[in-house]
């Protein structure tokens, strides 16, 4: 009996060593909640953000330093900075568009290799210099003071609305590495008349490296369609014909059924959409035969839509939808075909969309 | 040493002895060699659980522990423990103690093994009753990636041929690792045990390990299996959840408990094997046995190492979970036969 308690307090004292050798106490460390990477390939600055205590006040400090690599720029920054930096509870990670056009993973690899960093942290491309959305004395003139809980926010509200596809850094490591899907992310810049980060569109990426092309907020919101990965709420606005008269009516997504019918030369991408009518100033949805008229004016419109951000995606070779995942699962002929990113540029692909008002608010 | 057990308590014991350190990582190496085959080629060999640990049943009481056949196992179950022990040290100062000195954790496990290979019997036959809450906090917590899995990454199948199908068995045989120590822990079970008995534990074993299969290979793509060696906790780390910020810890120590549990028992087969063949103060010999395994545990807890050491597995377990056991058995009815039909 002696014995096995023996045995049983090592089993249970045994998780207990971390606090011996591992520790690590929060007073002596720098959490850094928002990191930038800039630079090309061998030569890499990386811009961090963390909160710092000063006479009781949270202070928002930057730090950038260079390197051949992520780490080395990493481990740089701690000859400038008072406590070690520590990435462990990074919330929002932005790269430069130019840094993105090369290999992507090169600099995403040691905060995937280190077990303490978290993965779950908002990952964005920003269009030029990095500085502007870093916070502090060279930030953005709009931006407030704690930039990386801005931008955490601003992510997070963007995901949604669906105006754009939102992967955190687990899952763009695994789109990275998908051979059938690829990467989109949120692509930011610096609005002229506010000076605060906006949404610009959503970056597409071909294998690896960043297009250079990207879709536009409403592309955006088309394609969280398409993948059928929208955010908690998805509206878009229409003009439709009514007799003589052109009216807004707004649209909110309820639910999506794909059913896509792939064969060896052409794609049809069908979709029954079920929509919420959000705002319509006309008067009851319900009059007459007004409801289906609105279906199918609607039909036409998001079939449009959805076809033109098809269309784009096709240019810039990037099926960022994950059609390639469905023919390298069930089409072998057509995956073997060649790359996957010319053959989806040469298919052709439509996308036939059917539109279906189910609710009309609390009014007719 | 006398003890008894319940079925129930064998076939628990049986079931945590071959899941415990394995089930992490024997993914990464299948699906390398066999990629998107691994799943069909688990599910068709897991068929085969059943014929074995039947045949098990069947023939065990013509299998005899004789001091060749005992120290042979022996030597087996101490490098299996030893094996073991470097992959866990490896695998918790990677992910949990990086800066912990590998000694310091090795001796501690030892020190656990020793004070439970030499405690009462039921020790080690009732330390699998702590595993069975934590194994389903386990699944609830992996059941939490089931939104991310794409399920398309498991087709197509076949493209392997049968050159990659044949290096495919070797890894293959990780989770059936374990299952030679039914011949020992059986006689401690009283009765005949019905088919069903036996086809309930075989479907067990069978759907844990596919699914441990089959969840990381629809969440990875085929290229992250080329880094990412531990795929069941890469997954759980990428797991998001508002009340803890590391869920893969907390598996750590789940899996750290479930590895210890299995090397307990492992060390319980070898003291059942010193009583068997009447070794005089067994404890003593225990602990003559820990300086050489916490030299070997620490001489192999280097990646390179514990790689060389899994691949030598499927050797050693077709070895002893088929050939010995048929030799043995064969023998040993040839020999009964003979005794039978002497004047």
């Amino acid at each position: 009996m002696k014995r096995m308690l023996i045995a049983v307090w090592l089993l249970l004292a045994l998780p207990l060593l971390s606090g011996c050798w591992d520790e690590l106490y929060f007073k002596d460390l720098q959490i850094v909640t928002l990191i930038g990477i800039g630079g090309g390939e061998d030569d890499v600055t990386v811009h961090f953000s963390y909160p710092m205590y000063t006479d009781s006040e949270i202070e928002y400090m930057t730090s950038e330093a260079s390197g051949r690599s992520f780490s080395d720029a990493r481990n740089n920054v701690n000859m400038r900075v008072s406590n070690v930096l520590d990435i462990s509870q990074l919330q929002v990670l932005l790269i430069s568009d130019e840094s993105a056009k090369g290999q992507l993973y090169d600099h995403l690899d040691n905060l995937f290799r280190t077990p303490k960093n978290r993965l779950a942290a908002h990952v964005a491309l920003v269009q030029e210099e990095i500085e502007p959305y870093m916070g502090g004395e060279e930030g953005a003139p709009g931006l407030p003071k704690n930039a990386p809980d801005y931008l955490n926010k601003m992510l997070a509200t963007v995901k949604e609305y669906s105006l754009t596809s939102d992967y955190n850094l687990q899952e763009t490591c695994m789109l990275l590495f998908d051979e059938g899907k690829d990467l989109s992310l949120p692509l930011l810049h610096i609005a002229g008349e506010s000076g605060l980060p906006e949404l610009k569109g959503t970056a597409l990426f071909r294998g690896q490296s960043y297009t250079g092309e990207y879709l536009d907020p409403n592309e955006g919101k088309m394609l969280n369609l398409l993948t059928d990965e929208s955010g908690k709420f998805l509206r878009e606005t229409y003009m439709v014909k009514l007799g003589d008269e052109s009216v807004p009516v707004t649209i909110e997504l309820i639910g999506a059924r794909k059913n896509w019918d792939i064969g060896d030369s052409a794609i049809r991408l069908r979709y029954k959409i079920r929509v919420e009518i959000d705002e319509f100033p006309q008067g009851p949805v319900m009059k007459k035969d007004r409801i289906h008229e609105l279906e199918r004016q609607l039909t036409d419109a998001v079939e449009a839509d959805m076809e033109k951000t098809v269309d784009k995606l096709q240019k810039a070779g990037s099926d960022a939808i994950g059609v390639g995942r469905r023919v390298r699962a069930f089409h072998p002929r057509l995956w073997k075909k060649g790359d996957w990113h010319d053959t989806f540029s040469e298919l052709d692909i439509r996308v036939e969309a059917e539109v279906r008002i189910d609710r009309t608010g609390i009014l007719d | 040493m006398k003890v008894r057990m319940a079925p129930v308590q064998m076939f628990l014991m049986l079931f945590i002895v071959q899941t415990g350190t394995v089930f992490i990582s024997f993914q990464t190496r299948m699906i390398e060699v066999l990629g998107r085959d691994a799943w069909w080629v688990l599910v068709a060999l897991g068929l085969l659980y059943f014929p074995h640990i039947w045949l098990f049943e069947r023939f065990h009481h013509s299998f005899s522990w004789t001091p060749v056949v005992s120290i042979l196992y022996g030597l087996y179950w101490f490098y299996t423990m030893v094996s073991f022990t470097s992959y866990t040290v490896y695998t918790l100062n990677v992910w949990a103690f990086p800066k912990t000195p590998l000694v310091v954790v090795i001796v501690m496990i030892t020190i656990l093994l020793y004070a439970a290979s030499v405690s009462k019997p039921s020790t080690a036959v009732n330390l699998g009753v702590i595993m069975m809450p934590l194994i389903i906090i386990f699944i609830v917590f992996l059941l939490f990636s089931v939104k991310s899995l794409v399920w398309t990454n498991l087709f197509p199948v076949g493209e392997s041929d049968l050159k990659t199908l044949l290096k495919g068995m070797g890894p293959s045989q990780m989770p059936f690792i374990g299952i030679e120590l039914y011949l020992l822990l059986r006689p401690f079970t009283k009765g005949k045990l019905t088919n069903r008995s036996l086809i309930v534990y075989s479907g067990l074993w069978h759907l844990f390990f596919l699914f441990m299969l089959v969840v990381p290979l629809a969440f990875f793509s085929l290229k992250e299996f080329e880094i990412v060696n531990h795929p069941i906790i890469y997954i759980l780390k990428s797991q998001y959840v508002t009340f803890v910020e590391r869920l893969d810890l907390i598996f750590i120590y789940i899996w750290m408990a479930w590895s210890i549990v299995t090397l307990c028992i492992y060390g319980f087969a070898i003291m059942r094997l010193m009583d068997l063949n009447h070794i005089k103060k067994p404890p003593r010999l225990a602990a003559f046995l820990c300086v050489p395994f916490v030299a070997i545990a620490l001489f192999l807890a280097v990646k390179e190492r514990i790689t060389i050491a899994a691949i030598l597995f499927p050797y050693f377990h077709l070895l002893f979970a088929f050939i010995l056991p048929l030799i043995v058995i064969f023998f040993n009815r040839r020999k009964q036969r003979k005794e039978e039909t002497r004047p």
